[in-house]
C-alpha cells in the first residue's frame, strides 16, 4: 500500500496541489523510504509516497522540515506531537494469520519495534503475546517491515481509506 | 584630387567583457554537476545512516568509498552537515536559506489557490535578480541550457553536413500562451502541471530518480522529445517558443537594469553578433528586448568589442550603422563629398 | 581546460544509478544473516492472481553464481486467507528477448504453509522462475524475476541518455570551430 510521508496534508487533493515535486523530502530521508512514481501514477505522478513493506518510515520528521510548500507540515520530533499530528494510516492485524493469534508461536516483533511503544502496539499478555494496535498508532509501518510472517498479517491502512471492509479483518490481504 | 585618407580603426584595448561567456559555461557546468552531486550525496547519507557497509554490494561499496573520499575534504560529520545543500533549481535549501524557482511558486499558487508565505518569500531573491538582470537564469543557471546549447551546435553541424535542412520560425509569443495554459491547467487539475513541461524541474527530478531511485522517469522521455524538436524543427525551439519559465522571466525582466548594448562607435557592421545569437535576436540592430538571456555570445564574438553590458531601462534602439563599418564610412565619404562640393 | 571539462562531463554521464538495499530501523541495522531470523536480507515479490495472493521470497537477496539459495513461496486465497495446500512446480528459464528453454527445478509439497525450493546457479544472469500449481481445477502459472550475480542497472533509457550525452559533448568539443564558422555562413547567406 502507498502512504504519504508523515505530516502530509490530510486532504490528498490539497496535498497534490501543494506538492511541487521538488524531491527535497526524498533527499533528506535517512532510510530512503520515500519513493516517486517514475513512469506511471497518473495524477499523482512525481508525488512522494512510502511503501512500508519495502522500507518503513522512521519518523525522523526531516521531510516536513525541508518541504518548501508545507505540503508536508513541520512536526516536532517529539512523541506527543507525532502521535497527535502524524496520520499516515493505522496498522491492522489479521488475527487468522499472525502467529500468536493462531497459537503457532510467540513473536512480539511488531510491538517491540514500534517507536511509540505501548501507545502504538501493546500486547494482550505478558508484554509479548498477541499484539493489539492502539489509538496512538500513526501508521509509520515499521511493524510491517519487521513482521517475519511471509504474508504480512500486519499492514497499514492508509488514512483516507475511510471504511475498512469487514471481510478484510479476517483475510490475509487487503484490497488496496 | 587627393582624397583624404580615412584613419584606420583606433587600436583597441580588448575589453574583459568577452570572457564572460567562459564564466557562464563554468557556472552552467557547476550547476549541472551539483544537480548530479546532491542526489549522490543524499544516497551516500542513507548508506551512512544504515551503518551496514558490509551488506552493500561491491558496486555500492565502491560508490560509498568514492563519496567518502570526496566529502572528507570539507566535512567531518557527513551525516549531519551534508544536509546543508539539498534540492535542485526548482527548489533548494542552501545552508538554511530556501530558494525556489518563481515558476514553482506561480504554479503552486495556481494549483492550490492558497498562499503559503514562506514559499512565496523563497522566490523573492530570484524574482529580484530577474527584474534587475532579465532572463539570466536561462543563460547562466538553467541545466537544460547546457544541453540545449550543445544540441544547437550539433544541429548546426548536421545542417552543415546536409543531414538536416530547413528551419522553422515560430512565434516567440507562443511560450506566453504555454505559460497561461499551463497555469490554467494547474488550477483545473489541482496539481502543478507546469512542472511536467519545464526542463529545469524535469532535469533536477530525473537526476534524482536516476541516481537515488535507480531509474529514469517519464520526464526524461519528454526532454528527449524537446531535444529532437530543437534538432529537427527549430534551433533552440523550446527555449524560444515553448518554455513557460522563459516566458515568465522574460516578462519579469522586461525593464531590466543590466542589458547588453552596442557601442556604435566601435561597431564595424560585420554581423557576427547577429549570426551567433542563439535566440535569433539582432544585436546589430540594437534589438535585444526581453528575450535576451545574457548569454554574452555576441559580446564574446565581436571582433571590435563593440558590445558590452550597460545600465539602462530600455534598449538604445536605432543607432544605425556602425562607425567602423563600410556603410557608415561610405555615407561619411558621401557627406564629406557633398560638403566639399557645396563649399566650393 | 577543455580536456578536464570533457572528462568531468563524461564521468557524470556514465554514473550508473544504484539503489540502496541496506536495511535499518530507527537508524539501527536490523539485518540478521540467519535466514530464519525476523529480517533476513531477502528479495520479496507479492502478486495477486486469480483467487490467490502469492508471495515469493528469495534468500539470499543477491545470490551469487555457485551460491546455494532458497525460494520461499506462500499462496493463500484472497477471500478467506486459506493457505494453498497442494504441490507447486518450480521451473526456470533465461530472461531474454527470445523464447528460451524452460527447465524444471522441482515439485514441492507444502511444508507448514510454505513451499521451499533450493537452487544453485552456476552462471550469472537474469532468470525467470515460474511457479505453477492447480487449484480448484484452475491452472495457475506465475513468473518471478531472479537475478544471479551483480544487479545490472542500465535500462534502455539509461543507455539512450548516455549516448545522447556522449554525442553532444563529443560533437561540441571536436567540431567547435567548424560549428562557429557554419553559424556565420548560415545566417549571412543571402
Amino acid at each position: 500500500m502507498q502512504l504519504r510521508p508523515p505530516g502530509a496534508l490530510r486532504d490528498d487533493h490539497a496535498f497534490m496541489a501543494a506538492c511541487i515535486s521538488c524531491g527535497l523530502c526524498a533527499e533528506v530521508c535517512p532510510p530512503k523510504c520515500i519513493q516517486f512514481h517514475l513512469r506511471d501514477g497518473g495524477s499523482s505522478a512525481n508525488t512522494p509516497y512510502i511503501v512500508p513493506e519495502e522500507k518503513s518510515c522512521i519518523l525522523c520528521m526531516k521531510c516536513g522540515e525541508v518541504c518548501p510548500t508545507n505540503a508536508l507540515e513541520k512536526i516536532a520530533y517529539k512523541k506527543e506531537e507525532i502521535i497527535k499530528q502524524v496520520n499516515m494510516g493505522i496498522a491492522q492485524i489479521d488475527r487468522l494469520t499472525c502467529y500468536p493469534w493462531v497459537n503457532t508461536g510467540i513473536c512480539g516483533a511488531c510491538g517491540n519495534i514500534c517507536p511509540l511503544g505501548k501507545q502504538g502496539i501493546r500486547f494482550e499478555f505478558a508484554g509479548i503475546y498477541r499484539p493489539l494496535v492502539q489509538d496512538g498508532c500513526v501508521g509509520c509501518g515499521q511493524c510491517v517491515e519487521v513482521c517475519p510472517h511471509p504474508s504480512l498479517p500486519i499492514r497499514v491502512v492508509a488514512s483516507g481509506m475511510q471504511s475498512i471492509a469487514p471481510h478484510t479483518l479476517k483475510s490475509g490481504s487487503l484490497p488496496f | 584630387m587627393h582624397e583624404p585618407k580615412l584613419t584606420a580603426a583606433p587600436t583597441l584595448r580588448r575589453s574583459l567583457w568577452r570572457h564572460l561567456n567562459k564564466l557562464r559555461w563554468l557556472t552552467l557546468i557547476i550547476v549541472f554537476t551539483m544537480l548530479a552531486l546532491i542526489p549522490s550525496i543524499s544516497l551516500y547519507q542513507t548508506y551512512l545512516a544504515a551503518h551496514a557497509y558490509d551488506l552493500l554490494t561491491p558496486s555500492q561499496q565502491q560508490f560509498y568509498d568514492i563519496m567518502a573520499l570526496l566529502t572528507s575534504w570539507f566535512t567531518q560529520h557527513p551525516l549531519k552537515e551534508l544536509d546543508a545543500i539539498k534540492g535542485n533549481t526548482w527548489s533548494a535549501t542552501l545552508f538554511g536559506l530556501q530558494l525556489s524557482d518563481p515558476l514553482a511558486v506561480l504554479g503552486q499558487l495556481a494549483a492550490s489557490l492558497q498562499l503559503y508565505w514562506p514559499f512565496l518569500l523563497s522566490a523573492l531573491i530570484p524574482v529580484l535578480l530577474t527584474i534587475i538582470f532579465g532572463r539570466f537564469f536561462c543563460g547562466w543557471i538553467c541545466p537544460a541550457t547546457l544541453i540545449y546549447e550543445m544540441n544547437s551546435s550539433l544541429s548546426v553541424w548536421l545542417r552543415h553536413l546536409g543531414l538536416i535542412s530547413g528551419e522553422q520560425r515560430l512565434d516567440r509569443r507562443l511560450k506566453y500562451l504555454v505559460l497561461i495554459v499551463g497555469l490554467a491547467l494547474s488550477t483545473a487539475f489541482g496539481s502543478v502541471m507546469v512542472a511536467l513541461i519545464y526542463p529545469p524541474a524535469i532535469i533536477g527530478r530525473e537526476l534524482y530518480y536516476a541516481i537515488a531511485l535507480g531509474g529514469f522517469g517519464s520526464g526524461t522521455i519528454f526532454f528527449i522529445l524537446t531535444l529532437l524538436f530543437d534538432l529537427l524543427v527549430a534551433r533552440r525551439g523550446f527555449c524560444r517558443y515553448l518554455c513557460p519559465g522563459g516566458a515568465l522571466y522574460a516578462l519579469l525582466g522586461r525593464y531590466r537594469l543590466f542589458r547588453i548594448q552596442r557601442r556604435v562607435e566601435q561597431c564595424n557592421d560585420c554581423g557576427k553578433c547577429n549570426a551567433i545569437c542563439e535566440f535569433s535576436l539582432q544585436p546589430m540592430r540594437d534589438d535585444f528586448g526581453q528575450e535576451c538571456n545574457n548569454c554574452t555570445a555576441c559580446i564574446a564574438i565581436c571582433p571590435t568589442d563593440a558590445l558590452h553590458f550597460s545600465i539602462r531601462i530600455r534598449d538604445q534602439a536605432g543607432q544605425g550603422d556602425g562607425y567602423l563599418g563600410p556603410k557608415y564610412r561610405q555615407s561619411r565619404r558621401e557627406a564629406d563629398q557633398l560638403k566639399k562640393e557645396s563649399g566650393l | 581546460m577543455k580536456k578536464t571539462v570533457f572528462i568531468l562531463i563524461l564521468l557524470q554521464s556514465l554514473a550508473l544509478p544504484m539503489i540502496a538495499s541496506a536495511h535499518h530501523v530507527m537508524g539501527r541495522p536490523s539485518y540478521s544473516l540467519n535466514e530464519d531470523s525476523n529480517t533476513p536480507p531477502s528479495m520479496q515479490v507479492e502478486t495477486r492472481i486469480g483467487d490467490y495472493f502469492v508471495t515469493y521470497m528469495i534468500f539470499p537477496a543477491f545470490p551469487r553464481p555457485g551460491q546455494v539459495g532458497r525460494i520461499n513461496l506462500y499462496a493463500s486465497t484472497i477471500d478467506n486467507g486459506q493457505p494453498f495446500q497442494g504441490t507447486v512446480r518450480f521451473s526456470v528459464r533465461d530472461d531474454s528477448w527470445f523464447q528460451s528453454k524452460e527447465e524444471i527445478i522441482g515439485d514441492q509439497p507444502v511444508d507448514d504453509n510454505v513451499f521451499r525450493q533450493g537452487f544453485v546457479f552456476s552462471k550469472e544472469g537474469d532468470y525467470i522462475i515460474s511457479a505453477s500449481f492447480n487449484a480448484n481445477g484452475q491452472p495457475y502459472h506465475i513468473d518471478f524475476p531472479l537475478r544471479i550475480g551483480q544487479p545490472s542497472r542500465v535500462g534502455v533509457i539509461g543507455v539512450a541518455v548516455t549516448l545522447i550525452f556522449v554525442l553532444l559533448i563529443g560533437v561540441n568539443i571536436a567540431q567547435r570551430r567548424r560549428v562557429n564558422r557554419a553559424k556565420m555562413r548560415q545566417t549571412q547567406r543571402p
